[in-house]
């Protein structure tokens, strides 16, 4: 049974149209396939029958009459004129773009220039370390990076900020993190400004800490305690000072906060750490990890937020996308080009 | 058989409006055109309409024409318009070709190049158009492709470019149609002794 590519050898063979390898694989084929053989005789007479094919006799006589000279003859006029006609149809489609165009350039560059918001862009990040001081419940920061100086903890709410002293499921010096309340708040006030000027954190409640065994319970030392607070993306220049407060048992995952110069904020719960030295206990929620560590006479909590770039700031401040400078250029480009649109049509015939 | 300077005249006339030269141009080549047409359609009806719409393309673009072969240029006309209509068919299958009137070849025209008696007139003209028949059922491509190669003896170039597909694609239309085409005939070799011995 032959294939389709021996035809195709064939088909060219008749053709004299194969490579030298594949006459040779022709040759071969034919000392050794009688069937090969066979068929190449078969599809040559089949040719031949097609050629013998005579030339016909026309039916009748196709030579154009002068109706049909002058027709073509117009015809082909009117195709000479439609060029021309889609010339203009193109220019016109031009000129109308062109002035678009320049209407949004100067439309955009009068909304940088005047000061519009066109977009939010992320906010710078921060990160700090404060000493927490239970017995007056203040957080000092020993350490900050990415805060400006003015940086500090200024107060803390005795009723909030709290790594138990001897909480329940405690073990081996380490904190039992137990479930908080859905919300608490974590909130600076810029140096000399009102605290009503507040950033807000929300995260989902934590579940509880696993069951613990309660052997190294009262190895926690019930104070100093020192608090690492780690904030990303969530401060720029108007985040001076900090007030943290936290629930009792809201410290491993779920915190609130409000910082002056923030009108809206957001905190991923996945972002947020808790540790107390030095055997951490780990609390895992499907959206947050908090971690406390117990230390000789210091309870150090790290907290790390990330928040979301969709910071806006609360004076209104707008975050530029789009400067004045670029935004007069903007203008600038988008007059000139109304303007030579304008004389395009004007030349227009 | 005219000359190819016998062409030159006539085509520059032609392309300066002597519709008289051009009008001499179709005399000369009004059969191939209509017979390349009629082997790509198989119906006489639809073979007239499409030469005479060749013809008139031809008259449109003659300015065109930059020498060589007016024939080829031409028959070029009449495939591409034809095979055009065939690819139109194909999507509107609304009426076969077959069921055209005329379609049978009786009111065609004359199959019979040469004759020696009528009875051999008689069978060559059936031997000539059951190769028709056979030539009319193969797929449009095909038939183009082997009505192009094997009766207008264009090259494997010319019908690429004249249909519009690789130079491979050729080659493989050409072997099946030929492959059909044999199918087709096998069984019927009988009738075509008297053609090979006219031919030969």
């Amino acid at each position: 049974m032959l294939t389709n590519r021996d035809y195709d050898l064939i088909s060219g063979t008749l053709d004299d149209a194969l490579t030298d390898s594949e006459r040779a694989e022709v040759e071969s084929r034919l000392l050794r396939d009688a069937e090969f053989a066979a068929e190449l005789n078969a599809i040559r007479r089949t040719i031949t029958l097609v050629k013998t094919l005579p030339e016909l006799t026309a039916p009748r006589d196709f030579r154009l009459t002068r109706a049909q000279a002058a027709d073509i003859a117009r015809e082909g006029a009117q195709i000479a004129r439609r060029p021309q006609r889609t010339s203009n149809v193109g220019r016109t489609f031009f000129l109308i773009m062109n002035a678009a165009a320049s209407f949004i350039l100067v439309l955009v560059g009068f909304l940088a220039l005047l000061g519009g918001s066109l977009t939010q862009q992320p906010l710078p990040t921060f990160s700090g370390v404060a000493m927490l001081d239970n017995s007056t419940n203040t957080l000092t920061p020993i350490a900050t990076n990415g805060l400006p100086e003015t940086f500090s903890i200024f107060s803390v709410d005795p009723l909030t900020l709290t790594l138990e002293d001897e909480p329940p499921g405690f073990s081996d010096g380490t904190a039992d993190i137990s479930p908080s309340p859905p919300e608490t708040e974590f909130g600076a006030g810029g140096a000399g400004e009102e605290m009503g000027d507040t950033m807000m954190m929300s995260v989902p409640e934590a579940t509880p800490a696993p069951d613990l065994s309660n052997t190294a319970r009262s190895s926690l030392p019930p104070a100093p305690t020192q608090a690492m607070l780690t904030a990303t993306d969530i401060g720029d220049e108007a985040f001076d000072t900090m007030m943290y407060e936290a629930l009792p048992t809201g410290t491993e995952s779920n915190m609130g906060g409000q910082a002056f110069g923030f009108n809206q904020n957001t905190a991923r719960a996945d972002d947020m750490m808790l540790t107390q030295a030095p055997a951490p206990v780990t609390q895992s929620t499907d959206e947050g990890v908090a971690e406390a560590n117990a230390t000789d006479g210091l309870t150090e909590a790290t907290l790390a937020t990330e928040a979301t770039p969709k910071l806006t700031r609360a004076d209104d401040a707008p975050q530029r996308a789009i400067s004045p400078l670029s935004g007069l250029l903007l203008v600038i480009v988008g007059v000139s080009l109304g303007v030579v649109t304008m004389i395009l049509r004007l030349r227009q015939p | 058989m005219p000359t190819l300077t016998e062409d030159a005249e006539l085509i520059m006339a032609a392309q300066r409006g002597d519709l008289d030269a051009f009008n001499a141009l179709v005399l000369r080549y009004q059969n191939a055109a209509y017979t390349t047409a009629y082997r790509l359609l198989g119906e006489p009806f639809s073979a007239s309409d499409a030469a005479q719409e060749a013809f008139i393309n031809a008259y449109r673009k003659i300015k065109e024409f930059r020498g060589g072969s007016f024939k080829a240029w031409l028959l070029r006309i009449v495939t591409n318009g034809v095979y055009d209509r065939l690819r139109y068919e194909k999507r509107r299958p609304a009426e076969s070709i077959e069921n055209l009137p005329g379609a049978d070849g009786d009111d065609g025209a004359p199959l019979v190049a040469h004759t020696a008696t009528p009875e051999q007139a008689v069978e060559q003209r059936e031997a000539q158009q059951v190769i028709q028949d056979c030539l009319s059922n193969l797929p449009a491509d095909q038939r183009t492709t082997l009505v192009m190669f094997d009766l207008e003896d264009y090259s494997y170039q010319e019908v690429a470019e004249g249909m519009d597909v690789q130079l491979g694609t050729v080659k493989s239309r050409l072997s099946r149609a030929r492959l059909a085409m044999r199918r087709c005939l096998d069984g019927k070799q009988e009738l075509f002794v008297d053609v090979f011995r006219f031919n030969n």
